[in-house]
């Protein structure tokens, strides 16, 4: 089933962009994503330990910004250019997790192992970097999600100290919300975060397996989802995304699915991932060997290479209407489309 | 506190787990040693290492690449961060007689999922553990059991499940190896999805009726149309695997005993102890932890302290563990899981399915370097929890004198017992600096010098 009609909605599969490679038209573990200017989309790459006897600044490999264009029709998808490299000395990155434009284009990636967060132009070169270690107001200790307003306030989900905090893009703290506990308006290791229409923040409260909706005050409003692997469940959520009409989609990593919810929290479907074609980058890996082409058509149920494997990051790209999830295990984005209008086949066919 | 109690505890949670801190210990031994046993054989009761939190921040490990050689990050994390000591402690176990190998599998995630298996299971029934690695994909793969056909039998797996897994040499003939092989054709694996550019994918077992030889076999004076249940069944009831697992166990938790391929000409270390073990095994149906509770519940394990050369995962995990702050798997947890390596144990790759020899052939010049070096840098460590907790306690008993040093850290460090030799190089070594006082800038430093120098004494790779 690629196209799910559920409660007059209609999510219709779209297509797979990815493969695994550590640097170029690829990615390694995608984590986050954002869109960019001139229709650009932001990836971050986490990167993989790798490289044995190195020290820990220097062991990972793929660990990046990618810069993509990912256009409309199946097979358009470019790569642009990439920013950001393993390491901890200015403009490098030891652990990204997000990734975020101001109102200037510049891109702000968060660092939740050095605790900072890294500025570059829009052409990829690095400005400078913010962000103290510690658990004082203003200060991060593991810094994850991030997302950037039209004022160009920043919100940072600051994971190890169970807040979401606010900066301006210089770094002058702003105002937290939130604090570990699993109450409401408490968090336990925040990690994804967004905004709807109307300024309310939707937090990925991880370890509480749950969704918190937040009023633009940071006033505590809802909440979606509770721990299990059923229909509504979450096991350790990973990031939200919102679209135009409200509906909420949960990045339900350690349930590998993004499972959607109306505004009012009445649970609608989950999308499992329906990879079934080979993405345009991935295709010429396996067409490249012989070997993987003779296994491949031995496989006797190769619907597992279709779904989603712990992934980390959700994207409603409202302009087009279609979700766009980081399908992390499997290097690849998967979108389906929200379809207005559909018209269904006739049901006696 | 009796200094007993708390030196009994230290050696059961050694064995039994990777050590304890004194806290630990303390609580435990107001517990009593009976109802530590109890809660260490209920691993429900003790909270699981999070295997998510791992992959959290650490995706790079749910199903990695071979090459670089760090997979085993993922067992580690487990390992240091678990509650359920005896549980991992009896996964490793198992590890170490069903030796299974990434080296050539080259899938780590599938040696992991062996290990998981292992971890779910090896405190449960025997017989239903070796049902679960004769279907186990890593296994098959790694004893060729898929390319054992009723066309044309392969051996390996049916001859290391009596020689290695089961038996031991000398209880079965060339005959019973072959009969073996032929009952457990057609247990395969699926064809995976190969490795491309989306990633790895998991291994399936698979049963090829129509690939199982379903002829008669005479297997052990039985005969019948055997299937790898039926081998098992049969395997099981045989006296010599009794015997066997006992041998193992108490080679594993007890002392050490000579190499698995000395056992067929070499008498047990204890006859007695492995008879008791070996029959509590057969009147429990073949239950492990039935078996496990009578050996710590005994003297002969009481009396065995500092018996075994710690193995250098032990070393590795306890010292972890004892330090402290290496919960979190931080950056460089592939390189810090190649630790063992370096001294001789790589996890999930042993040198073959014999697994790894043992108790004094851990140690060789180079290995005893890296143990001693290893375990120096971490307890130098003195802002590291572990490490403050000695100190304090040590800073409760005043201002010590160099004697007082030496013993307070001998104690707080096990308690060790340390030779009067090596006790003596130590005193005087502290002697150098005279008393400490906790008003010295370098007292801190002191003590974790101190604790350098007790890791590298003899006493420290006995566990």
């Amino acid at each position: 089933m690629v196209t799910q009609i559920v409660a007059g909605r209609v999510y219709d599969y779209s297509r797979v962009i990815g493969r695994g490679v550590v640097s170029g038209a690829g990615f390694t573990l995608p984590v986050a994503m954002c869109p960019g200017p001139d229709d650009t989309l932001y990836v971050v790459s986490r990167g993989s330990e790798y490289i044995p006897g190195a020290p820990w600044n220097k062991v990972v490999h793929g660990a990046r910004v990618g810069v993509f264009t990912i256009g409309d029709a199946d097979g358009a998808e470019e790569w642009v250019s990439e920013f950001g490299s393993y390491g901890d000395a200015p403009g490098e990155l030891i652990w990204p997790a997000g990734v975020a434009l101001d109102s200037a284009g510049n891109a702000y990636v968060t660092d939740e192992w050095l605790n900072r967060v890294s500025i570059f132009d829009r052409d990829g070169r690095f400005v400078t970097h913010w962000g103290l270690s510690g658990s004082a107001l203003g200060q991060l200790d593991g810094p994850s999600a991030i997302l950037i307003d039209e004022t160009d306030t920043v919100y940072v989900s600051d994971g190890h100290n169970h807040r979401v905090q606010q900066f301006a893009t210089d770094g002058t703290f702003q105002a937290s919300l939130g604090g570990y506990g699993s109450g409401p308006g408490q968090f336990n290791a925040p990690w994804g975060i967004t905004r709807d229409a109307d300024g309310c923040l939707y937090v990925s409260d991880h370890k509480n397996n749950r969704v918190q909706k937040m009023s633009p005050d940071g006033e505590y409003i809802a909440e979606y989802g509770s721990y299990g692997t059923g229909r509504g469940q979450l096991n350790r959520p990973a990031d939200v995304a919102v679209d135009p009409d409200g509906e909420i989609y949960i990045c339900d990593w350690g349930n590998s699915r993004v499972q959607v919810f109306t505004p009012e929290g009445r649970f609608l479907t989950s999308l499992m991932g329906d990879a079934q074609e080979l993405s345009k980058w991935a295709a010429p890996v396996v067409a490249a060997s012989p070997q993987v082409i003779k296994r491949r058509r031995e496989v006797k149920n190769i619907e597992v290479e279709w779904r989603l494997a712990l992934p980390s990051g959700v994207l409603f790209d409202a302009d087009r209407s279609r979700l766009l999830i980081a399908d992390t295990q499997r290097n690849r984005l998967q979108i389906y489309n929200k379809v207005k209008g559909y018209v269904s086949a006739q049901r006696n066919l | 506190m009796a200094d007993q109690d708390i030196a009994l505890m230290a050696h059961l949670m050694r064995r039994a787990g990777f050590g304890a801190s004194r806290d630990e210990l303390e609580a435990r031994a107001t517990r009593g040693y009976a109802a530590t046993v109890a809660e260490l054989l209920n691993p429900e009761s003790q909270e699981p290492a999070d295997r998510l939190e791992f992959l959290r921040y650490q995706p790079g490990f749910w199903k990695p690449v071979t090459s670089a050689g760090m997979g085993g990050a993922v067992w580690l994390h487990d390992m240091v961060n678990t509650g359920r000591v005896l549980q991992e402690k009896m996964t490793l176990f198992w590890h170490q007689v069903f030796a299974t190998g990434y080296g050539k599998i080259d899938h780590y995630h599938e040696v992991i999922r062996q290990i998981d298996m292992f971890r779910e299971r090896g405190m449960g029934n025997y017989r239903d553990l070796l049902v679960a690695l004769a279907k186990d994909p890593a296994m098959i793969y790694w004893l060729d059991n898929c390319d054992n056909h009723a066309y044309a039998v392969n051996e390996n797996w049916g001859r290391e499940l009596l020689e290695l897994f089961a038996m031991g040499v000398g209880n079965y003939t060339e005959e019973d190896v072959r009969e073996c092989s032929r009952a457990f054709t057609g247990w395969t694996l699926s064809p995976m999805i190969p490795r491309s550019a989306y990633g790895r994918f998991d291994w399936d077992f698979e049963y090829q009726e129509e690939d199982h030889d379903d002829g008669e076999k005479t297997f052990l004076s039985h005969t019948g149309n055997f299937n790898g249940e039926d081998i098992i069944d049969i395997v099981c009831a045989h006296p010599a695997t009794a015997r066997f697992i006992a041998r193992h166990l108490y080679n594993f938790f007890v002392a050490d005993e000579p190499q698995v391929p000395a056992w067929s000409v070499t008498p047990p270390n204890d006859p007695a102890a492995i008879d008791l073990l070996a029959q509590t095994f057969v009147d429990s149906g073949y239950e492990i932890t039935p078996v496990l509770r009578v050996l710590f519940n005994s003297d002969f394990f009481k009396e065995a302290r500092f018996a075994k050369i710690k193995s250098p995962a032990e070393v590795v995990v306890g010292t972890l563990r004892m330090v402290g702050g290496y919960e979190f798997p931080a950056p460089g947890v592939g390189e810090l899981s190649k630790q063992a390596t370096y001294m001789g144990q790589e996890f999930m790759n042993p040198p073959s399915v014999e697994g790894w020899h043992t108790g004094a052939e851990w140690i060789n010049s180079g290995s005893l370097m890296k143990r001693i070096n290893f375990s120096a840098d971490l307890v130098a460590q003195t802002d590291k929890p572990g490490i403050q907790s000695i100190l304090s306690r040590l800073k409760a008993r005043g201002d010590l004198s160099p004697e007082q040093l030496v013993d307070g850290c001998l104690d707080l460090m096990g308690p060790l017992e340390a030779q009067e030799e090596n006790r003596r190089e130590l005193v005087n070594h502290a002697n150098e600096s005279g008393a400490l006082r906790w008003t010295d800038a370098n007292a801190a430093a002191r003590v974790g010098e101190m604790l350098q120098l007790i890791v590298s004494l003899r006493e420290y790779q006995y566990a």
